[in-house]
């Protein structure tokens, strides 16, 4: 998942990414210097961003199609608060019982509305859809939520910008009426698990984090975006993950962000 | 003349709010406001020819061209070298727990605490936070810790706002007990000598700060539970930047390093440089990051670095403070002739009005050491309050308003905008909660010191 050179934006040329310990830390020591005068000559200071691998569209998401649910699970502990007090053998395990989850609703779910449509299971469901053009952005781009009880939010700013690169990805997901459909399906898994709060794996799954005499119990907040990809992918018969969109959806609005994560993922499944 | 020289220096003082609030560049500001008035008490001491007011200023109406200068743009900035140094020393400290990973697992074992129930993570989180800052400096380390809680916070269903307000909330309650902070603030009260008339360790001066640091913080908490007693959960489908690879967990020993320079200032009297020093050699020999002579040479120089670089924008505004300080001395005499009698000189009042219009420490407003608060410091200086009375009235609005809550502050704008909150959601969320801890503090203050 190494990109090996850089094209830099508007002119073609190609440059070598410092790939030699020398050439990062000089690359490095500029960039502090370039930070340094910003700072003293009072303008704001950017953050420093670790530059990553150019990878062409294309490519990224032929790579992360392939990748496994099981593997997906390691990149969503990697994002859940309580990731450190699990090992990789008890994160599977967590990992395959969310997935299990996530389709076994999604078939009973369909069963009971006797549809497939996520916009009539909502409609069936009793749940509000708001569609607002809200820009996201910055530091955490937001695709689309739920609020109980009833309320699903998807984002069209988000859709708008990342169907325009459905052709030049080659990925169906991004297609404006596909995107639309998996976010509000994920959203749906929610609403369902609202509904069925005392049966459902992703609720009645706690881990106790207080020593006795305290007690917290605990439900695994990843677990709960697991299934809500599995069950979308169940419900609408996608080949891949919607994991993929975090990286996709990113990409959209920020490339060296997508790139950084698609690094990250690309570490995060060769543990 | 003494009246026309004071009308001007109010109006320029008036100019300098505008060009605050409006977020002109503060170091030039504070360079051009230091010209300025130097300028002007000179020229009024060349024209002023009652008798009486020469004779009440002694060494300040009858102070020589030279003298001026010399007093206003190099002993200056050279007798705030000491702030530097400190500034300097703690933004290494910063580094140190950042690199080292003792302030990542600070974080994530106390996330680990609170599990699903955002009211116990805002109420945890918000309590580490603040002990965390109540050594650590510098906009690169709330940042650094930022990227670490925000996240967590969000991704468990906490408003945005209410993440971002209740974490920079907390940020600034550490920083009534913060020694680099509090160095800058003791910084205005120095004697003709360069001798503070406050210090750090004063008993009733870090009595006053645990006070503000409780009532801040406890604050925060409140204002966690208030918003989210009834709220309903959200789960969002979220995608952040790639994040750096954790350093893995540190030994538990490790975690008592941030609060070891304060406990040492306080307990032991140790200097809060060596303290700097022994803090970041006890988390780095902890942290097994000491194990050869020239591997440590290699992290103590990196981290010194990368601290000088984090503190860097806030050298240059603190160098061109103190030429204003020096210049609003000279300006004393004008403005007591101005507003002498306007200005109440009594504590109850004074203390009662700044509760009132706290919020004029937003946007580098007059109640503001770190805006044009520095000139209403030097008017008040010569009505004759006492030092610690000034210290604690003038520190409340520059730490509970601009330090926390004002979006003029580098960290606070990086805050609000890494999570898309308004600027008026940010201050609906916060500024009720800050102007009520001002009134409190200055409650406080008046009792204790008024």
């Amino acid at each position: 998942m190494n990109g090996e050179k850089r094209e830099s934006a508007g002119n073609g040329h190609q440059e070598m990414i410092p790939g030699s310990e020398t050439g990062r830390k000089a690359a490095g020591a500029r960039e502090k210097w370039r930070h340094l005068a910003e700072a003293f000559s009072g303008r704001s200071t950017p953050e420093l961003r670790r530059k990553s691998p150019v990878v062409d569209l294309s490519e990224m998401t032929r790579t992360i199609a392939g990748i496994t649910d099981e593997q997906w699970g390691r990149y969503a502990f990697s994002r859940d608060p309580l990731d450190g007090k699990f090992d990789l053998q008890q994160k599977l395990k967590y990992t395959k019982a969310a997935n299990e989850c996530g389709r076994t609703w999604a078939a009973r779910i369909t069963g009971k509305y006797q549809t497939r449509s996520p916009e009539e299971l909502a409609q069936k469901m009793g749940l509000r859809i708001l569609k607002p053009d809200t820009p996201t952005g910055g530091g955490q781009v937001i695709f689309a939520q739920f609020v109980q009880p009833d309320e699903i939010t998807v984002y069209m700013d988000c859709i708008r910008r990342a169907s325009r690169l459905a052709e030049e990805s080659g990925c169906e997901l991004l297609e404006r009426k596909r995107l639309f459909e998996v976010l509000l399906s994920h959203e749906l898994f929610h609403a369902v698990e609202e509904q069925h709060a005392d049966e459902i794996y992703t609720r009645t799954e706690k881990v106790e984090l207080w020593r006795e005499p305290f007690s917290n119990r605990s439900s695994i907040a990843c677990l709960s975006e697991m299934a809500a990809m599995s069950f979308a992918r169940e419900l609408l018969g996608l080949d891949s993950s919607p994991y993929m969109l975090d990286v996709l959806l990113v990409y959209a609005y920020d490339k060296e962000a997508a790139w950084g994560l698609y690094e990250e993922i690309g570490e995060l499944i060769r543990i | 003349m003494e009246y026309v020289i004071g009308i001007l220096l109010l109006v320029s003082f008036v100019g300098l709010a505008v060009y605050a609030v409006r977020g002109g560049n503060l170091m030039m500001g504070m360079l051009i406001m230091g010209v300025i008035w130097t300028a002007l008490p000179l020229i009024g001491n060349t024209f002023a020819t009652n008798p009486e007011f020469i004779a009440s200023y002694p060494g300040v109406t009858d102070i020589s061209f030279v003298d001026a200068i010399t007093n206003v743009f190099q002993s200056g900035p050279e007798g705030w070298g000491s702030v530097l140094v400190n500034v300097v020393f703690g933004a290494w400290f910063g580094r140190v727990l950042l690199q080292t990973g003792i302030a990542d697992t600070l974080i994530r074992k106390t996330v680990e605490l609170g599990g699903d129930r955002p009211v116990i993570i805002c109420v945890l989180l918000s309590t580490v936070t603040t002990a965390i800052f109540s050594t650590l400096f510098g906009a690169g380390a709330v940042v650094a810790i930022g990227v670490i809680i925000l996240p967590i916070l969000m991704s468990l269903g906490i408003p945005k706002k209410l993440a971002i307000g209740s974490f920079m909330m907390s940020v600034g309650a550490g920083m009534y007990l913060n020694p680099v902070l509090t160095g800058q603030f003791l910084a205005f009260f120095l004697d003709d000598d360069g001798k503070q008339m406050i210090t750090y360790d004063d008993p009733a001066r870090l009595r006053w700060a645990v006070v503000g640091l409780a009532v801040q913080l406890i604050m925060v908490i409140v204002m966690c539970i208030f918003a989210l007693r009834s709220k309903k959960t959200v789960h969002a489908w979220t995608a952040s930047a790639a994040r750096k690879s954790r350093p893995g967990y540190v030994p538990t020993v490790a975690l008592i390093a941030p609060i070891i320079p304060v406990v040492l200032l306080v307990v032991f009297d140790i200097p809060i440089i060596l303290g700097f020093t022994i803090g970041s050699f006890y988390a780095l020999a902890v942290c097994r990051k000491l194990t050869s002579f020239r591997g440590a040479c290699r992290v103590m120089n990196k981290d010194f670095y990368d601290g000088v670089v984090d503190t860097a924008p806030l050298v240059g505004f603190l160098l061109m403070i103190p030429m204003f300080n020096k210049a609003a001395e000279l300006c004393v005499p004008y403005f007591n002739a101005l507003l002498g009698n306007v200005i109440p000189n009594n504590t109850l009042v004074i203390s009662i009005a700044f509760a009132l219009l706290a919020p004029l420490g937003l946007f580098r407003g007059p109640f503001t050491l770190f805006g044009c608060g520095a000139a209403t410091l030097g008017i008040l200086k010569g009505i004759g309050f006492s030092t610690p009375y000034l210290f604690a009235l003038m520190v409340i609005p520059s730490i509970t308003m601009n330090v926390s809550i004002c979006m003029t502050q580098s960290w606070i704008a990086w805050g609000v905008s890494y999570a898309k909150v308004s600027t008026r959601e940010h201050l609906k969320q916060t500024l009720p909660v800050a102007w009520i801890i001002c009134a409190i503090m200055q409650a406080v203050t008046f009792v204790m010191f008024g």
